[in-house]
């Protein structure tokens, strides 16, 4: 590639598309500087790259229906479930009752026989704290979250508990007030989400809503997806943004109403 | 493939995710969804294809991410997927005659282009000689880059997926450095002087 008799010879293409990547050598760089012609094969190859990448632009909604595939497909396949003991707060209680049996044992060995001592020795911890309530034992309350007592009760393989603490159960219908920027663009932004499940649209006080009903597990994925697209929560009722840890789902389904309030 | 912030924040999600942090998933797919798009069109060369292949690279992440080690980095593993689905389904398609083309201008699953799907390299402002001119070479660019032997344009459009450099791209191909270097010119050069540049 010769382009004038008065520079150093000119490089060749593959010098010049090194260039357009910053990885020429120096003496294909200073030419490119004094040279038009190689200089306007350069740019001729950055304006291919503007539109290549044009050309490589996604479809604009294309990570939501990724999400709405990934979830189809989650759906038809079955879900292992994971042992109750293996649950991260399950672990963690099993290893403070454990630590805790230990260094009660260890006391009782290091200190005299009296009266007091033996007293001072707790009750072993018989299990964790964090113990799950069977579905049937979760009761259904309408419009209050309400705290299972789980003391008497064993773990059930078919509830799903993340985290540690008192199980809650979602109330059989609830409904949470959001806070978002742009009400419409919000609105439209939902039934993205929800896809093509049946959602009943309504006004309350002025405000747009939206009811549904789902399985609990998705009610929690739906509140985390809302506020990790920066909507703010201001009912605190039903379940929390990224807070699902003490909620325990046991699949069934719930109402759940959305209400719009704009900013 | 990815700096340490990103790395680490990917990571993070990644642990949130195996916590029962569905939402930690999801923003994944948000931040590389695009990319594996990208690279799965670099290899099929339509968009059909391309976002079937990126979905399904997602539906494998979301299956194998509680086992994922982390040994690599999370890009490292996720445009291998990318890279290995989408050849699968370039084999697919040759075997059953060829490659479907799809059209630069043809609507996707029927929708319009009112999507946003088909690019356009217009800006706000410019004369409407000058935007047709460039409507035109658009156009063109597309239907010239299907055209380009397949080596050639995986390696273009490689270069122009966000963040990948030669030397992730040599990996990806399975290739040497020079040999990257090599086929990205050619792909320019055979670019430029089909569209006359």
């Amino acid at each position: 590639m010769t382009h004038a008799p008065l520079h150093d010879p000119c490089p060749d293409a593959e010098q010049i598309s090194a260039c357009v990547d910053g990885r020429g050598s120096p003496e294909a760089r200073e030419h490119l500087l004094d040279c038009p012609q190689c200089r306007q094969t350069a740019e001729a190859y950055r304006l291919l790259d503007t539109l290549v990448r044009k050309r490589l632009a996604p479809p604009h909604d294309l990570a939501q229906r990724i999400r709405n595939g990934v979830a189809r497909a989650a759906a038809q396949r079955p879900v292992p479930q994971q042992a109750w003991f293996l649950l991260p707060g399950v672990r963690l209680a099993a290893a403070v009752a454990l630590t805790l049996g230990a260094l009660t044992v260890l006391i009782v060995a290091l200190r005299p026989n009296t009266p007091e001592a033996t007293l001072a020795v707790a009750p072993p911890l018989e299990r964790p704290a964090t113990v799950h309530p069977p579905v049937s034992a979760i009761p259904d309350p309408a419009n209050t979250m309400t705290r299972v007592d789980v003391g008497n009760l064993r773990p059930a393989r078919e509830t799903q508990v993340v985290g540690s603490g008192l199980a809650r159960a979602l109330p059989a219908e609830f409904r949470h007030v959001w806070n978002v920027e742009d009400v419409d663009g919000s609105a439209r932004l939902l039934q993205g989400i929800v896809g093509e499940r049946d959602v009943i649209e309504g006004v309350e006080q002025g405000n747009r809503t939206f009811t549904m009903v789902l399985p609990d597990r998705d009610v929690q994925q739906l509140v985390d997806r809302l506020a990790a697209e920066r909507w703010e929560l201001l009912s605190p009722e039903g379940a929390q943004p990224r807070k699902g840890a003490n909620v325990a789902f046991s699949g069934r389904k719930v109402t759940y109403r959305l209400v719009l309030a704009g900013r | 493939m990815s700096n340490d912030t990103s790395s680490m924040a990917d990571r993070e999600l990644i642990e949130k995710f195996k916590n029962g942090e569905q939402w930690a998933f999801e923003s994944l797919v948000d931040k590389y969804s695009g990319r594996a798009y990208q690279i799965a069109y670099g290899v099929l060369g339509n968009r059909e294809d391309a976002e079937e292949v990126a979905q399904d690279v997602f539906i494998r992440i979301h299956r194998a991410l509680p086992k994922f080690r982390g040994d690599s980095e999370f890009t490292t593993w996720m445009y291998r997927i990318a890279m290995n689905l989408a050849r699968n389904k370039y084999r697919w398609n040759k075997s059953r005659g060829g490659q479907r083309n799809v059209s630069m201008d043809a609507p996707i699953d029927g929708s319009d282009d009112a999507n946003g799907r088909r690019f356009d390299v217009t800006e706000p402002g410019l004369s409407p000689d000058v935007r047709t001119t460039l409507d035109e070479l658009e156009r063109q660019a597309g239907e010239e880059m299907e055209k380009l032997p397949e080596l050639y344009r995986q390696a273009l459009v490689l270069r122009n997926v966000e963040e990948l450099n030669y030397e992730d791209i040599a990996d990806l191909l399975g290739c040497k450095l020079g040999t990257i270097k090599s086929r990205i010119a050619r792909a320019r050069e055979e670019l430029r002087k089909r569209l006359a540049l």
